[in-house]
């Protein structure tokens, strides 16, 4: 049944670029780039709980490094993509690991100041990041094959896009998966049952990162031109409302806030002047009356799958507090 | 299934919601008997909408004007001005929309260096006639491409203007630079460097930083080593902030500064008054501040169609690439083809530029059609221009 | 030796101004654990609204700074009855998630009628600056000083010496032995709020006139006042004001003695440096976790 749906929607994105404009066609690669960005927000924040700044500044090295290992140093696609993702995570242990140790204010405070830190660095040390004059980003390529032109770049997106959804599944399903739920319960509580707090956070930040860098890396195929000011405080707030609007704690949620998100403003281009305030005042909605995002209202509606793992988690630690504490 | 049909049904609701809305085939591309359409891009939110307005008005104000004159040939200039905010991706997306779903004719619009950059390859690629608005990178348009013009100042020649300014400044020995780090600054300052006098010496380079909250650091600094003139390659409130505390902390020496603050009278407002930007002498490819009897016709006509705007200088930075485009299609002839249009924009010739300095020419090696400038400052309590050379203030 | 002092009197002013922000900012985190980022937006407020009655009404400035404090006051009161309370027992992500979200909001808000211009807000003070020596000290840089002393000076009276400080300290050691003892804890919020936000109003309208205004302008102090409060050992409140202060002048220095590239930037080395050397902060004593 769900395999049928999956199969289903692929088969329909196979044949996307047959009924697409270009337009539309590059809005559909760009929210499928910020999905696999909202993927990573949503590991960390979502499932293991954790608020942390740096999403954008883990989207802006892997766009970084895959534009300027493909554009300046002739490295393939199919080597720069993983790589982005990899040096998104390196910086992300360095610097943000020794405040998982901490409380979360801690975690919050160094991981925007890392965010500060990524952006000066990108806008200072111009003889590798090119500063402020920006990296233009070629067509990516597989071997000798080149994919020009949005609708080419399209296929390319879509897979690693798949690749990183079904790796995700596999992770959430895992027993890594539920140990982060377990985090995001209560870290007294999860230590209490067993689990190793300080390592899977650090693992869960570096997935986190990994899918971000890797996003950013498709982000850049598909602008084809970034600068320093593309991964800063704005950058994270559109993630944040993609991920909140879409479903907080559902893989799902990630990939409809996106769509939804980079659309959205584009049927809203004539009511600019409150969009901004639009932005602000949705979140907050969302936040007190839809924690779990439109995935989350669609589950109770019954119109997509309950997430049944996530209820599952719940119930199981809710009946161990039960127990724990004699009521 | 139940789910699954759902989901289809879904989907198709949003396959079609995306098709729908593509144009008319026609022969050339956003001609009709009676219309024009001209795409336009710059920032409308965020930000740099700040700037963004004025300077597209600018642009919207002349072909409004066009447009109660007669038109061109009988056909009305129709504008679809999209947002960018400031930002690449959105501009990429505004960018393949105007050529996509708009299916305008010739594109004039940019304002941020970034988002023309970002969206330059697909503006080519659709061989798409191309005039920026207000963006100053150099390598927007040289080298030359085919498809794209412009009538701004270039950064390279208002560091240009500064550096022969400098030169005829009696009695320069030795200059400190404060800049932005960005390309807009770099450009400028690179050119200036380039043009600079062999014989001034540079003392100081400094940073400062956008959206500070003082330059106390920059001025103690600078006053330290006693330049005789300061060179400000800044933004407007970065400008200001500068000059405000430069002469608070008793650094009273000259300031030449780009075209971003030609309009003293507002930056006097904001670093607190005349007397702080007696001695500031700004580039400017205006020929005459807004409110002066020289440009009193291009007041007239932004006012008349955005009576509501405050009238200051970025309202005519849109204001000479919208005269290329008409001119451009009046001599294309009444037969408009992009292929006209583009043959003409290579051959304009000395075309008045309205309420900028220069006059416009182009050629096919040169698609940079105003590099001229002149210098700005307040006299006897009035922003005037002092011409692109020092001449001795009248005691 | 007086370039010196100039760049300290300099930094005092800015680092005052973060001090005020940070100790709103660890206000909030003590009552409710919540790191506020719409702080800010309370500043931007307070500016905005001071500029309005300063300038186009030409109010005196003692109704301008009154008017701000209780405009920001109410903003930040309704904010927190409004968006925090239904959410106060949710995890601190979700707190912070919501607080960026007003934050978004109120800066949209504000560029609706303020978004076309960057405003000036001329000194309260306009006297010449006084030069002693090479020493150079405006009244503004004074008055800035004084003001911002007082305001933290009446904080600290509030907090230690009055029956609503000590029930807000109370709330904050023990929430439920507060309500153990009938503090009416719903009210302590409100008020952690208020003093806080009217703190945030009160360095809106001293940071006017040092910085130009615009709705953005919130951010820049917002992450200065982080980093005062992360340096400070977030969570105390003298530690707030001193690493603000340490910011504000350390910033001078190192622009001045170093290079101008590195002053945006040196608050958060500061904040990286401290939790890898010293993360209780300057002030702090280790952590204590609420289950």
């Amino acid at each position: 049944m769900r395999p049928a749906i999956v199969i289903f929607l692929l088969l329909l994105l196979l044949f996307a670029p047959f009924v697409l404009d270009a337009y539309t066609q590059y809005l559909v690669n760009l929210a499928l780039s910020y999905s696999l960005v909202c993927l990573g927000l949503n590991l960390l924040l979502g499932y293991a709980g954790q608020f942390s700044f740096a999403n954008a500044a883990f989207m802006g090295i892997g766009a970084y490094t895959y534009a300027l290992l493909t554009s300046r140093l002739g490295v393939p696609s199919l080597v720069a993509l993983p790589a982005a993702g990899m040096a998104a995570t390196a910086l992300g242990m360095v610097v943000a690991g020794p405040a998982l140790r901490l409380s979360t204010v801690y975690l919050a405070m160094t991981s925007l100041a890392f965010a500060e830190l990524v952006q000066w660095t990108f806008i200072h040390w111009s003889a590798v990041t090119l500063g402020t004059d920006g990296v233009r980003v070629r067509w990516p390529a597989v071997g000798s094959y080149v994919a020009q032109g949005d609708k080419n770049t399209f296929y390319v997106v879509l897979v690693v896009v798949a690749i990183s959804y079904w790796s995700a599944l596999r992770i959430v399903r895992s027993k890594l998966g539920r140990a982060f739920l377990a985090i995001r319960q209560g870290e007294t509580l999860a230590r209490c049952s067993g689990i190793d707090v300080e390592r899977t956070k650090t693992i869960a930040y570096a997935i986190s990162a990994f899918y971000a860098g890797i996003g950013g890396a498709l982000f850049a195929l598909t602008i084809r031109f970034i600068v320093p000011d593309g991964f800063g405080l704005v950058q994270l707030v559109l993630q944040f409302s993609m991920v909140l609007i879409g479903g907080l704690g559902s893989l799902l949620g990630g990939l409809v806030g996106s769509l939804l998100l980079t659309v959205m403003p584009e049927l809203l281009r004539n009511v600019e002047a409150y969009q901004e305030m639009l932005y602000g005042v949705l979140l907050v909605l969302f936040v007190i009356f839809m924690p779990r995002g439109i995935v989350g209202l669609l589950g109770r509606l019954g119109l997509v799958p309950q997430e049944i793992l996530v209820r599952g988690a719940v119930a199981y630690f809710d009946a161990r507090r039960r127990k724990h504490s004699g009521l | 299934m139940q789910a699954l049909r759902r989901l289809s049904g879904l989907a198709s609701i949003g396959l079609v919601l995306c098709v729908g809305g593509s144009a008319a085939w026609s022969a050339e591309p956003g001609i009709a008997p009676d219309k024009i359409k001209i795409g336009m891009f710059g920032p409308l939110t965020g930000p740099v909408s700040l700037w963004g307005y004025p300077i597209n008005n600018g642009a919207i104000a002349v072909y409004n004007h066009v447009n109660a004159t007669g038109g061109i040939y009988g056909r009305k200039i129709e504008v679809v001005d999209e947002d960018d905010a400031c930002d690449p991706a959105k501009a990429v997306a505004a960018v393949k929309k105007l050529i996509v779903r708009e299916d305008v004719f010739a594109i004039h619009g940019g304002t941020c260096s970034a988002t023309v950059m970002a969206a330059k390859d697909d503006i080519i690629e659709a061989k798409m006639p191309y005039v920026v608005m207000a963006a100053t990178l150099d390598k927007i348009s040289s080298p030359v491409n085919k498809y794209i013009y412009t009538t701004t100042m270039p950064g390279s020649g208002d560091g240009s203007v500064m550096a022969r300014f400098v030169a005829s400044m009696p009695q320069v020995k030795t200059i400190a630079i404060v800049k932005h780090s960005d390309e807009w600054a770099d450009t400028k300052a690179d050119a200036f460097s380039a043009a600079l006098d062999k014989k001034i010496k540079v003392v100081a380079t400094e940073q400062i930083d956008r959206k500070v909250t003082d330059a106390v650091s920059q001025a103690v600094r600078i006053k330290q080593l006693n330049p005789d003139v300061v060179i400000a390659f800044t933004y407007p409130a970065e400008t200001a902030v500068l000059l405000r505390d430069a002469r608070k902390y008793g650094l009273t020496v000259p300031f030449v500064a780009t075209t971003s603050v030609m309009d003293l009278a507002d930056l006097s407002q904001r670093a607190g008054g005349v007397d702080v930007v007696k001695q500031v002498y700004a580039a400017s490819f205006l020929a005459s501040p807004p409110g002066s009897s020289a440009s009193a016709k291009w007041d007239e006509i932004y006012k008349a169609s955005f009576p509501n705007d405050k009238l200051q200088t970025l309202s005519f930075f849109g204001m000479s690439g919208a005269l290329l485009v008409v001119d451009a299609l009046r001599r294309a002839g009444p037969d408009l083809t992009r292929e006209k249009f583009i043959q003409a924009l290579e051959t304009t010739k000395d075309l008045d530029a309205g309420p900028a300095y220069c006059k416009i020419s182009i050629t096919p090696e040169n698609h940079q059609g105003c590099t001229q400038g002149t210098v700005w400052s307040f006299v006897d309590g009035k922003v005037v221009p002092v011409g692109a050379t020092w001449i001795e203030p009248k005691q | 030796m007086s370039e010196l002092l100039t760049l300290i009197a300099a930094g005092l002013e800015v680092g005052s101004l973060y001090a005020l922000m940070a100790l709103g900012l660890v206000l909030i985190y003590r009552t409710q654990s919540i790191v506020n980022f719409a702080h800010g937006e309370l500043l931007m407020a307070g500016a905005f609204v001071g500029y309005v009655a300063f300038q186009p009404m030409s109010w005196p400035f003692p109704v301008a700074l009154v008017l701000a404090v209780l405009s920001s006051t109410l903003l930040g009161v309704a904010v927190e009855r409004v968006v925090i309370r239904p959410l106060v027992n949710h995890p601190h992500a979700t707190l912070a998630m919501a607080t960026v979200g007003v934050s978004v909001a109120v800066r949209g808000a504000a560029r609706l009628p303020f978004g076309s211009d960057i405003l000036t807000f001329p000194p309260i003070i306009s006297a010449a600056p006084v030069f002693i020596g090479s020493l150079v000290i405006s009244a503004q840089t004074v008055l800035t000083i004084v003001l911002a002393v007082s305001i933290s000076v009446a904080v600290f009276l509030l907090i230690w010496k009055t029956r609503l400080g000590r029930e807000i300290r109370a709330t904050q050691q023990n929430y439920l032995g507060a309500k153990v003892v009938g503090i009416n804890t719903g009210k302590i919020y409100s008020s952690s709020w208020a003093v806080a936000s009217a703190i945030g109003g009160a360095a809106g309208v001293l940071a006017a006139p040092l910085t130009l205004l615009y709705p953005d302008m919130g951010a820049t102090f917002l992450l200065k006042g982080f980093a005062a409060a992360v340096l400070g050992g977030f969570g105390n409140p003298l530690g707030a004001i001193v690493g603000g202060i340490a910011i504000g002048i350390l910033e001078k220095l190192v622009g001045a003695y170093f290079s101008t590239y590195l002053i945006e930037i040196s608050p958060y080395v500061i904040i990286i440096v401290v939790v890898f050397v010293r993360p209780q902060g300057l002030f702090g004593r280790g952590q204590i976790v609420r289950v």
